[in-house]
């Protein structure tokens, strides 16, 4: 009897361990496993970019605005990020929310960046990525700004830096470790 | 300075045209007594909502949005030179940047005249206050708060 109830106390702590576990991962990390909200955008470059059509590539997606702080001190490095791994089968991309192509060009010339801006004018696709619950007092558009995702080649999220339940990485640490995991687990 | 002549101020949001969905700056306005033309200061009061900054008025970086105050002027009054605090230098954590930042409570002060051909009544006056704000881990859109600033001019005296 002893034995049996020790089991199911070990048992106990072992499960609240794994959901407290569990809970926080999810906390840190919103909309992990789940199908990337689709897109079909129109990018700086005047071509149309949709995410299906990149099935079968690991898509690294930046929500910026030009007059985000946070963007512009991650620029240089999604830059950085795209030169390294363009050649591995990442796509890189950043997605301006609810500003105008002239702005955005003007604004970002100044990175000279080799990957395409795609242009989010109404804010749709940010609010499709504004995971359900967190930032309650923020607008829907507004929440993923400033926000690193990967998104795998079957399409589902991998890794969502949401600046509001992690700390601010400008030099894109832990999302070069996470892309790094996921193509040494392709090999 | 005389005193004989009464500006009331009073103040009003009419609209937030960003759609604010949390409040994140308060703006509060105080009574203004002035002379015709006689020029006197506004001093508005701002209140920045704890935990966040907003960018300052004098920014290094040019694709940041300043906070501003602008005021549609009345032909009889004078809008004059507006006085921002000293920012506050604010670093984010994983980066080198450092922006020109203001939080907590501080006043804005704005110089302005009245002619002395003005004639007594009131006037409104537009004003639109823009900032962009964030705390240590998000940014919000710039948000916009439109109010008026009533001005009510009573004849001068001796």
């Amino acid at each position: 009897m002893k034995l049996i109830f020790k089991s199911l106390k070990f048992i106990a702590i072992l499960s609240l361990s794994i959901a407290v576990t569990a809970s926080h991962a999810q906390d840190k990390q919103p909309m992990i496993g789940q199908p990337a909200p689709s897109f079909a955008l129109k990018g700086l470059d005047g071509k149309n970019y949709s995410l299906t059509e990149l099935r079968g590539k690991y898509v690294v997606i930046h929500f910026a605005a030009t007059w985000c702080p946070f963007c512009n001190a991650e620029a240089p490095n999604l830059e950085q990020l795209y030169k390294t791994y363009n050649s591995k089968g990442v796509q890189v991309f950043i997605v301006d929310v609810k500003e105008n192509k002239e702005l955005v060009a003007k604004s970002l010339k100044r990175f000279n960046f080799s990957f395409p801006v795609l242009l989010d004018e109404d804010g749709s696709i940010a609010t499709k990525y504004a995971p359900e619950g967190l930032l309650p007092d923020l607008a829907r558009d507004e929440v993923p700004l400033a926000s690193n995702l990967i998104i795998n080649k079957e399409g589902k999220i991998m890794f969502y830096s949401l600046l509001n339940t992690t700390n601010f990485d400008a030099k894109l640490t832990e999302l070069k470790q996470k892309l790094d995991e996921l193509l040494a687990s392709d090999n | 300075m005389k005193y004989s002549l009464l500006i009331l101020l009073s103040f009003s949001i009419l609209s937030g045209t960003s759609q604010p969905k949390t409040e994140i700056v308060k703006l509060t306005v105080p009574k203004i007594c002035v002379d015709q033309g006689n020029s006197s200061t506004i001093k508005i009061g701002v209140e920045v909502k704890e935990g966040y900054h907003i960018q300052a008025n004098q920014l290094d970086d040019e694709y940041l949005m300043p906070t501003t105050l602008t005021i549609k002027a009345d032909t009889n009054i004078i809008i004059g030179k507006q006085v921002f605090p000293q920012n506050k230098k604010f670093r984010l954590e994983g980066s080198d940047d450092y922006w020109n930042v203001y939080d907590g409570s501080f006043d804005i002060s704005i110089l302005f005249k009245t002619k002395e051909i003005i004639q007594k009544g009131r006037y409104n006056l537009a004003a639109t206050f823009h900032y962009q704000a964030c705390d240590s881990k998000s940014c919000l859109s710039p948000r916009t708060i439109d109010f008026l600033l009533t001005i009510e001019v009573t004849e001068q005296r001796d």
